[in-house]
């Protein structure tokens, strides 16, 4: 597997290959903010996410594909870091590829920090990735930084 | 089948921010484009209190367009996710001792998920 980083350093990509638990920040179509808790799956320098294709956050990102994802530990790591993600969004059918769909990784215990998906929701999950109704998001990332300097100590 | 309604009773989301106690904050940058923090709060069962390092980049964006968006959330299991992403304006106090405490009342642009009600797959 190719070890594209990208605009990420050497430490952000570290922390994305260690913790999926992402926000995903999009705009309304007023132009407000809004955000999706997610687990994103992080390889080859992208950031990808499942979800249904006739969601509202994918007709948001389709309206404006620019986008963050707010990545954090789970509740209870000691990991106090938080990392913003900022870039474009990408939608994309899962195509022949679907062991590497998110949703199906997911399922398999292929997370990092053990943000596991129940069996039974992730045959369903990969049933309607392979009819279309579920789709992958792409995050490609244009800029990454550690921020939360509000957070206080645990 | 009908999809199940997974959201949350407004008094089960009350419950839900007063149990929390870090949130997600999100606002738009200069360019329109949305970014975000984690920072503490509570919760007094109308009004979220999020308090903000006078450093953090969020006050800037905030300062210039208050439109925010604010998320509790949870994931100990998949079957206890839940979820309250509150939208509003942001109320931002004076700074004080290194920090600012952004008000935002509880209103009628929130969406809530709870995914134990979620009916599971048929087998």
């Amino acid at each position: 597997m190719s070890d594209t980083t990208g605009p990420l350093g050497p430490e952000e990509d570290a922390f994305l290959r260690s913790h999926t638990r992402t926000f995903l920040l999009v705009s309304r179509g007023d132009g407000s903010p809004t955000a999706y808790p997610m687990v994103g799956l992080y390889a080859d320098g992208v950031l990808e996410f499942s979800t249904y294709r006739k969601s509202a956050k994918v007709l948001r990102m389709e309206r404006d594909p620019a986008v963050a994802c707010l990545v954090t530990a789970k509740d209870g790591d000691p990991e106090r870091r938080v990392l913003l993600v900022r870039g474009t969004a990408e939608v994309r059918p899962v195509g022949a590829d679907l062991d590497r769909a998110p949703g199906v990784r997911a399922a398999a215990g292929a997370t990092p920090d053990q943000m596991r998906v129940p069996e039974e929701i992730a045959a369903r999950s990969a049933a309607r990735m392979a009819s279309g109704k579920r789709c992958v998001v792409r995050v490609v990332p244009a800029h990454a930084s550690f921020v939360g300097t509000s957070r206080t100590e645990a | 089948m009908p999809r199940a309604d997974i959201r949350m009773t407004d008094a089960e989301t009350r419950a839900f921010l007063a149990e929390k106690r870090e949130v997600v904050v999100v606002a738009n940058d200069a360019g329109g484009t949305p970014i975000g923090t984690v920072a503490p709060y509570t919760f007094d069962g109308a009004v979220l209190v999020v308090s903000l390092a006078t450093d953090d980049p969020i006050v800037a964006a905030l300062e210039a367009d208050d439109r925010v968006c604010v998320v509790a959330e949870q994931f100990p299991s998949y079957f206890e996710v839940r979820s309250a992403v509150v939208h509003g304006r942001a109320d931002l106090a004076a700074p004080d001792a290194g920090r600012r405490a952004l008000r935002l009342p509880l209103g009628d642009d929130v969406v809530t998920f709870d995914f134990a009600k979620m009916t599971p797959p048929a087998t």
